[in-house]
C-alpha cells in the first residue's frame, strides 16, 4: 500500500480523476442499475488505489483500470449471482469489450448530451433534473407529478431514448465530411 | 433502432432494477447475438448514468436577469436572489435531512430493516433513513453502502443505526467489516459500541460487540480506538487487533490481517451431520468468529476457487462427504496454499497432507461416549481448558493419525496415535505419502474434531478450544 503522502500518490489522484468518467461508463454498462454501478466503483477505486503499486507509469492507465475494474465486475456478479439474476461470463466479455473500444465515443456521446438536453421541451427536462436529482425517489416524484409509478419509468424511458437518438444525431453531423 | 422496438423495454426494465429473470434471460440471449443491440444497449446505460452526474443537472438558480436599469428591477432581482437562497437552503437542509444514509446492497436470510418499531425484511437496493436501523439474524450477513463512509458487511446478531450525532453509527451488537473511503481528517466517520468508539481515517477493520467486549481488528490503514468506560484511547495500525472489556485495560496486539474463509458442503454432508452443520452456521461462524473480529466469508465445495484464498487470514475446512470435498481441495490446491488452515474434516486430512493413508490408517471415526487425553496440557491451544476430557466427545468423535512432526495435542483415551487435536507448525514435515515429495507446511496446520452434542451448548469451554485454535493458526496470542 502506498503512503499517501508518496508522489505516487498524487499520480494516482491525476490519472484516476482523469478516467474516472470513462471508467464509470465501462462499469455502468456492465451492471444492472446506477446504484450498482455505484457500489462497484467504491471497490474498483478501492482496489485500483491498493494495486497501484503494480502499474507501472506511463503504461496505459485506462487500459489497466478498466481490466481492474471487468474483474471487480465479474465477482460482483458472482456475488450477485446467489440471489439476483445477473448477465452471464460470456456477455459480460462482449459488452467489456465493447465498451472498452467505444470508451473515446461514448466520452463524445456525453458531451453531445448537453446539446441534446438544450433541445427537451421544458417539461421533459424538468422531469429528468427531478429524476436524476441525488436522493430523488421514484414513487415520491409519481406523487409530485401525478403520474403512476409505471407511467413515469415509462415516460423517463421515452426520454432517454429521444436522448439516445439526439446524441448519435449530434455526433454523426460533428463527424460528416 | 425503432422506438417501438419491443426488446427497448427489457432494457429499460433491466436499467430499472426491474427486470425478472426471464426478462433478463431474454434481453441476455438478444444481446449476446444481436451487435446493433449491444450498441444501443451501452448507449443507453452511458445515458442514464450521465443525467445522474451532476454535471448535466440544470442549475435553475445560477442566472438572475438583470439589466442596466438596475434600479428599475432591483426589488425583483433582490427578491428573486432570497427566493433562490431560501429554496437552495431549503433543498439543502430537505436532502441533509432526507438522504438515506446507507442502502442494501447485498442481503441474506434474516436481515430486517427496523422502521418505527416495525421489522420488515431487508431487500438489495432498500435504503435506510436516518431513524432506521439494520438488524441481521443468527446467521446471516448484509452488505451495506454507507453514504460517505465506504462499503460495510453487517455480520450475525449484527444491529446497526445511524446515531443523531453526525457521522456517527451505533453498533448495538454483531460485526462490522468496514472497507471505508479516505475521510477527512478532521470529520471522520466514527463508530461506536457499547464498550468503545472507533474513528475511521480511511481503512479496512473489523468490529464486533458481543457479550461486553468490543474487539477491533485493523487490515489496512489506522483507526482510532477509544473505551468509552476508561477514556484510554490507541490507534491501531493494519496488522492489529484490540480488545476493550469494561473498565479493563484495552488490548492491543499485533495480529494477522485478513478475513477467514470457511468451506462448507451446500447440502448436509449426510443425515448424521444436520446437526453438526447448523451449528457450524449458527455457532462456530455466527459467534465465535465474529467475535473475534474476522469478516468470514462462506464459499461452498461445489464453487470454491483457488482465488478465493487470496488475502485470507485463515481457511477453515468444514465436514463433507468423502469423496466430494477432496477434489475441491485439490483444485484450490490448499494443501500447498501459504495460508493456515484449522481443518474440522478428518476425511481432508490426507489431501492437505496432514495425515496419510485411506480412512482407517490416516483418520477415522467412532462414536459413542469417547474420553480424550490431554497429551499437551501447556500448549497455548489447551492451556486454559477446564471441560473434562472425558466429556469432550459423547456422541462422536473423528480422529486423525498425523506424521511425526506434528505436537498431537489431545488423543483418544488409550489411543495417543488417534489425535483429536493436533498441530502443524510452518515449516514442519507434513505427512506425505511414501511415494510422494516430501512437503513442509506453507502455514500452520490445525487438525481438529469438535463433537455437535457439545457444540451445542453453547456456553461449553469446548469454544475456547476452538478459539484458541483460531488464535493459535493466524498466529495471536490466546484471546482472553
Amino acid at each position: 500500500m502506498i503512503a499517501p503522502d508518496n508522489p505516487r500518490h498524487d499520480e494516482f489522484l491525476r490519472l484516476f480523476t482523469t478516467q474516472e468518467a470513462a471508467l464509470r461508463s465501462f462499469v455502468r454498462s456492465l451492471v444492472p442499475t446506477l446504484n450498482d454501478a455505484n457500489d462497484v466503483m467504491q471497490e474498483v477505486a478501492l482496489v485500483l488505489w491498493r494495486k497501484f503499486e503494480d502499474y507501472e507509469s506511463g503504461e496505459d492507465f485506462r487500459r489497466w483500470a478498466f481490466g481492474v475494474a471487468k474483474f471487480k465486475v465479474l465477482s460482483w456478479q458472482r456475488d450477485q449471482g446467489r440471489d439476483r439474476h445477473v448477465f452471464g461470463g460470456d456477455l459480460t466479455e462482449l459488452l467489456a469489450s465493447h465498451s472498452e473500444q467505444h470508451s473515446d465515443q461514448l466520452e463524445a456521446q456525453r458531451e453531445a448530451l448537453r446539446v441534446c438536453l438544450g433541445k427537451l421541451p421544458a417539461d421533459q427536462r424538468h422531469l429528468v433534473d427531478a429524476a436524476y436529482a441525488p436522493g430523488s425517489r421514484i414513487n415520491e416524484l409519481s406523487r409530485t407529478v401525478g403520474l403512476g409509478v409505471a407511467a413515469l419509468y415509462k415516460r423517463l424511458h421515452r426520454i432517454r431514448l429521444v436522448l439516445v437518438n439526439c446524441t448519435r444525431e449530434v455526433l454523426a453531423r460533428e463527424n460528416a465530411p | 433502432m425503432k422506438l417501438d422496438d419491443p426488446r427497448l423495454d427489457w432494457i429499460r426494465l433491466y436499467a430499472e432494477g426491474r427486470a425478472s429473470p426471464d426478462t433478463i434471460a431474454e434481453l441476455e440471449a438478444a444481446l449476446s447475438k444481436d451487435a446493433a443491440l449491444r450498441e444501443y444497449f451501452v448507449e443507453y446505460l452511458n445515458i442514464d448514468l450521465a443525467l445522474a452526474t451532476n454535471a448535466i443537472l440544470s442549475e435553475p438558480c445560477s442566472v438572475i436577469p438583470m439589466t442596466n436599469r438596475w434600479d428599475a428591477h432591483w426589488r425583483t432581482a433582490a427578491l428573486s436572489a432570497a427566493a433562490c437562497l431560501v429554496v437552495a437552503l431549503s433543498l439543502i437542509w430537505i436532502q441533509g435531512r432526507s438522504e438515506p444514509w446507507a442502502k442494501i446492497v447485498q442481503s441474506g436470510p434474516g436481515v430486517e430493516i427496523l422502521r418505527a418499531g416495525k421489522a420488515t425484511p431487508a431487500t438489495a437496493g432498500a435504503t435506510l433513513d436516518l431513524d432506521e436501523a439494520v438488524r441481521v439474524g443468527d446467521n446471516g450477513t448484509a452488505k451495506l453502502s454507507i453514504t460517505g463512509l465506504g462499503i460495510a458487511v453487517l455480520g450475525p446478531e449484527g444491529h446497526l443505526q445511524r446515531a443523531h450525532e453526525d457521522r456517527v453509527l451505533q453498533l448495538k451488537s454483531g460485526f462490522i467489516g468496514i472497507e471505508a473511503r479516505k475521510q477527512p481528517t478532521d470529520k471522520p466517520w466514527r463508530i461506536r459500541t457499547l464498550e468503545a468508539e472507533v474513528a475511521v481515517i480511511g481503512t479496512k477493520f473489523g468490529l464486533a460487540s458481543a457479550a461486553g467486549r468490543t474487539a477491533l481488528r485493523v487490515s489496512e490503514g489506522r483507526v482510532q480506538l477509544r473505551s468509552l468506560e476508561t477514556g484510554e484511547t490507541h490507534e491501531i495500525d493494519g496488522g492489529g487487533r484490540a480488545f476493550v472489556s469494561g473498565n479493563r485495560p484495552t488490548v492491543v496486539e499485533a495480529s494477522r490481517s485478513g478475513s477467514v474463509l470457511l468451506l462448507t458442503s451446500r447440502r448436509p454432508p449426510s443425515a448424521r451431520w444436520n446437526r453438526f452443520n447448523r451449528l457450524l452456521g449458527d455457532k462456530l461462524v455466527g459467534s465465535r468468529l465474529w467475535r473475534l473480529g474476522f469478516r468470514v466469508e462462506t464459499r461452498h465445495y461445489d464453487e470454491v476457487q483457488a482465488g478465493d484464498l487470496a488475502d485470507r487470514a485463515l481457511v477453515i475446512v468444514s465436514l463433507f462427504d468423502q469423496g466430494v470435498g477432496e477434489a475441491a481441495l485439490e483444485r484450490i490446491r490448499l494443501a500447498s496454499a501459504r495460508v493456515p488452515v484449522l481443518c474440522l474434516e478428518p476425511a481432508a486430512y490426507p489431501t492437505l497432507k496432514m495425515a496419510s493413508g485411506a480412512e482407517g490408517v490416516a483418520f477415522g471415526f467412532k462414536t459413542g461416549l469417547s474420553p480424550a487425553e490431554i497429551a499437551q496440557p501447556e500448549n497455548p491451544i489447551c492451556s486454559d481448558v477446564e471441560l473434562t476430557p472425558s466429556k469432550w466427545y459423547e456422541q462422536i468423535v473423528g480422529w486423525g493419525r498425523p506424521g511425526p512432526a506434528a505436537e498431537i495435542i489431545a488423543h483418544l483415551a488409550g489411543h495417543p496415535d488417534q489425535a483429536v487435536a493436533f498441530t502443524y507448525d510452518t515449516a514442519q514435515l507434513l505427512q506425505t505419502a511414501a511415494n510422494e515429495t516430501p512437503t513442509l507446511a506453507p502455514a500452520r496446520r490445525v487438525g481438529l474434531f469438535l463433537d455437535p452434542a457439545v457444540m451445542a451448548d453453547a456456553s461449553s469451554t469446548i469454544w475456547r478450544v476452538f478459539e484458541s485454535a483460531v488464535d493459535w493458526s493466524v498466529g495471536d496470542p490466546p484471546t482472553r
